[in-house]
């Protein structure tokens, strides 16, 4: 074991990345990188899952078992919605979507 | 005998209904004949009732409603006092019928007019028998709103419609005090029986201030509805209506209410001293009437005047406390009151509706029977010996005298003698002198409405040989009359002198007024007189000023502004908080995404800290 | 909040490829930094002592999401323009999701430093007894993984043979 570190930095590194992800979701950016920002908040989460998992019991390391493939065909479902979007609007900026007003 | 009394009350209210229900969808003068018979029934029923009344009065209760431990009850109690009343209403109502057969025959719906007369009739005949405060304020309500039909009975005249509506509200003013006083009985005594508050009186159990406080706010309602000071403008106004609602109403039965109520309370108000209060009224209406009529030239009016006076004797009587004196004047008042009322109402039929005294004259070459009538009417109006009127008005002087109040007194006897001077005024004025061209145009009375007048005639003077026996059964025993010879000779020697004044003013007319009226002074004083001593202006001045110019505009302004605006404001506030939160919603998904992050945050928080 | 070394170098990597994964101007280097970030988080699995989950993770992730990824980005082009305003909103929020997380990991008092290990069989084990309806459940979700991918890479050709027909 090379990586010799405390449960809080761990957890430090979950919630960071799930920082970095959190503005990556509500910046404005294209929507690509909305899809990886989705990618890195589920592998934040799957972090947290497997620290803890490494104190107490197996079952969260099974559990990101099933959570990495859900997410693996999430992101197919996403990159089929985002080609469409593309599709529909000729570019991939966010503020296209607008129909909620109201 | 109970289903008696019921059925005397229910039997005009089913003729009344029946009355207008024939009238309406068959002939119109079947009304009449259906309104005779039953006044008749009822009267005859009153009869049976009177000549059967042993020593104990007739009772009924009964539970009107009541919700828990609440109760409110109803009853009638019918002694001496009442059923005389009865027979007045029942006897009185019974011969205006018969007369206003001959008085209503231009009309076009006389079933109506019979109609409310019934109800009224009704009306009057509960009050009498009811047994206590509540059943009483019931019916005061019911002859109030006949009066208000009946006085506005030509409702397309704009007069009679005001006139009509002037004497509804102020009754009601009056009205409104009595309710409180009947409420303020019924809370700290808890009964307002009669009978109960008599014997609470006589028991002495309760404040003198409690009971004076009480007493004077019902007598503030026997105020509005028997015309006294100072409600009384509306009397003058209900000449409006026709004249043997005049009779019925205003001078033979709705206004005695009043004086009814004091006389059924009257151990209430004696412990109370509260009889000083009522005589001071009395004696102050007095005054005012008495010399209000002189300056009158309606017939009308001036009759409406003495009626106010007479009433305001029969309180003064009462309150010097001689119930007795008070309640016998009350039964000649309606009968010579009445026909003096009848009788007018005959010349002015005959004469094409002329009001006005001064517009006719030397009347009696044209109807010689009706002035006769008139004349024995307004000789038992002055108070001349062998007719009825002198007996009980020389009654209430000499108890006046014995109370021995000077202010009261010297009211009092001015008011009772100047009788004979507005009531001869009236008659010279009439009858004697040059016919007017509206007179010479006037025929003798129909029979029908002879028949009554002469019944009445001969009742102001068969009525004195009977005194001791009605003396005796109104007081249920031996009562005694105060009897001084010098204030008789008094009284009749001022009353010649001033019956000599106006026989030649009037009469002879040897001496003239005009010039009286010319001069300012003189001017001044009629114009005080003939304006009721500028009661009715202040009233309307308080009314515009006081009631409406300030507490309902000011209560108008806070309705407009305060609780108005107080909902408007709600209204305007939620649209500017959804204006404020209407730009949340932009479409954008990011932001949707923004709040929903920023409101994971704070729950998360929250949960954190706060639980 | 302690660490050794080698921990903080890969935190910095991953952190720093997660940003430049967003902000990079080309979607190209977007992709390549979103690899090297998988990749890294897999490292921290193998750190824990969790091969298998690291397998995983590079084999599902780093190869069948980034190859998706790339897919997408081939049909969309490198059409990149700048967005308008600021992300100060953004910004805010990310960083106080990053402080009440730290607030919340420190309020739950964990501090038992020894990691366990665990074997591969044991994994085998809970896998096939206690969430055996889930291990099917997995087979078939990655089946419907490459299922889809091929459905995305028809649609695209179509759209490309629709594009050049048209």
């Amino acid at each position: 074991m090379l990586l010799e570190a405390d449960v809080h930095a761990y957890l430090f590194l979950s919630f960071s990345l799930l920082a970095v992800g959190v503005y990556g979701l509500l910046s404005r950016k294209s929507v690509i990188r909305m899809l990886f920002a989705v990618e890195m908040i589920i592998n934040a989460a799957n972090i947290n899952f497997v620290i803890f998992s490494a104190q107490r019991n197996i079952d969260g390391e099974v559990f990101t078992f099933f959570t990495i493939g859900l997410a693996a065909l999430e992101a197919a479902v996403g990159l089929a919605i985002v080609i469409v979007f593309y599709k529909r609007f000729g570019e991939v900026i966010p503020s296209k979507i607008k129909n909620l007003r109201w | 005998m109970v289903s008696i009394v019921y059925a005397t009350i229910a039997v005009f209210f089913l003729g009344s209904i029946l009355a207008f229900l024939i009238g309406h969808y068959f002939k119109k003068w079947a009304s009449f004949w259906v309104a005779a018979i039953t006044g008749l029934l009822g009267f005859l029923f009153s009869c049976y009732i009177a000549l059967n009344l042993g020593e104990k009065p007739i009772i009924h209760h009964f539970n009107w409603f009541s919700f828990g431990h609440f109760k409110v009850p109803l009853g009638i109690y019918v002694d001496n006092l009442a059923i005389i009343m009865a027979l007045i209403a029942t006897g009185i109502g019974f011969l205006d019928i018969i007369f206003s057969r001959g008085y209503m025959e231009e009309d076009e719906s006389p079933e109506r007019y019979y109609f409310e007369k019934l109800f009224f009739i009704g009306s009057m005949v509960g009050l009498v028998f009811v047994s206590n405060l509540l059943g009483l304020y019931i019916f005061w309500e019911g002859v109030g709103l006949c009066s208000y039909l009946l006085i506005g009975y030509w409702y397309w005249k704009k007069s009679a419609a005001e006139a009509a509506l002037k004497a509804f509200v102020m009754t009601r003013f009056g009205d409104v005090f009595m309710l409180a006083g009947i409420i303020v009985a019924w809370v700290f005594l808890g009964t307002i029986n009669f009978q109960e508050l008599n014997g609470l009186a006589l028991a002495g159990v309760f404040s003198v201030k409690l009971g004076l406080i009480i007493s004077v706010l019902l007598f503030i309602g026997a105020i509005g509805k028997s015309a006294q000071f100072p409600l009384f403008p509306w009397l003058l106004d209900a000449m409006e209506g026709p004249t043997t609602v005049s009779a019925l109403i205003h001078a033979a039965t709705m206004v005695n209410a009043g004086v009814y109520m004091v006389a059924r309370l009257f151990p209430f108000f004696d412990y109370s001293h509260a009889l000083i209060v009522v005589a001071f009224v009395g004696a102050l209406s007095a005054f005012i009437a008495a010399t209000g009529a002189l300056a009158h030239t309606e017939i009308k009016k001036i009759l409406a005047f003495s009626t106010m006076e007479h009433l305001a004797l029969m309180f003064v009587a009462l309150g010097v406390g001689s119930a007795v004196a008070g309640v016998f004047h009350l039964m000649n008042h309606a009968i010579f009151k009445a026909l003096l009322f009848l009788a007018a109402g005959a010349v002015i039929h005959m004469t094409h509706h002329t009001k006005d005294a001064f517009k006719l004259g030397g009347l009696l070459k044209y109807m010689p029977q009706t002035g006769f009538l008139f004349l024995v009417g307004i000789l038992a109006l002055a108070g001349v010996p062998p007719f009825n009127g002198f007996f009980s008005k020389d009654w209430i002087i000499a108890s006046v005298y014995e109370y021995g109040n000077p202010v009261i007194f010297w009211l009092t006897f001015i008011a009772a003698v100047l009788c004979i001077a507005y009531g001869f005024r009236l008659w010279f004025v009439v009858f004697t002198g040059e016919p007017s061209e509206n007179s010479k145009h006037a025929k003798e009375a129909y029979p029908i409405m002879l028949v009554p007048l002469y019944v009445l005639a001969a009742m102001t003077i068969i009525i004195p040989f009977f005194k001791e026996k009605i003396v005796h059964f109104l007081a249920g025993g031996e009562v005694h009359e105060p009897f001084f010879l010098n204030l008789l000779v008094a009284t009749l020697t001022v009353m010649f002198v001033l019956f000599g004044i106006v026989f030649l003013v009037y009469y002879k007319r040897v001496i003239s007024t005009a010039k009286f009226l010319a001069h300012p002074l003189g001017k001044g004083l009629n114009e005080f007189l003939y304006n009721g001593w500028y009661v009715d202006a202040a009233i309307k001045w308080l009314c515009r000023y006081v009631f409406y110019g300030s507490i309902a505009k000011a209560i108008e302004w806070i309705d407009i502004f305060v609780i108005d605006g107080a909902v408007n404001g709600v209204a305007k506030l939620s649209l500017a908080c959804w204006d404020r939160c209407r730009k949340i919603q932009t479409g954008d998904v990011i932001d949707y995404l923004t709040y929903f992050v920023a409101g994971v945050v704070v729950l998360v928080l929250i949960t954190i800290f706060l639980v | 909040m302690s660490g050794n070394i080698y921990f903080w170098i890969i935190y910095a990597i991953i952190i720093f490829s997660a940003i430049i994964a967003l902000e990079a101007s080309s979607l190209l280097w977007a992709a390549v930094s979103f690899v090297v970030l998988l990749s890294e988080i897999s490292l921290v699995y193998f750190g824990l002592n969790m091969p298998v989950l690291g397998g995983v993770q590079l084999a599902i992730y780093a190869g069948g999401v980034t190859i998706l990824v790339l897919f997408a980005i081939m049909m969309i082009g490198e059409s990149y323009k700048k967005p308008p305003g600021k992300a100060v909103r953004a910004i805010v929020l990310s960083f106080s999701l990053l402080i009440v997380g730290v607030i919340l990991s420190f309020l739950s008092a964990i501090d038992t430093f020894p990691f366990k290990t665990y074997s591969t069989e044991l994994l085998g084990t809970v896998f096939v007894e206690k969430y055996s309806f889930f291990t099917l459940v997995l087979g078939f979700i990655v089946a419907a993984i490459l299922y889809m991918a091929n459905a995305i890479i028809t649609k695209k050709r179509e759209a490309e043979k629709d594009a050049s027909r048209s």
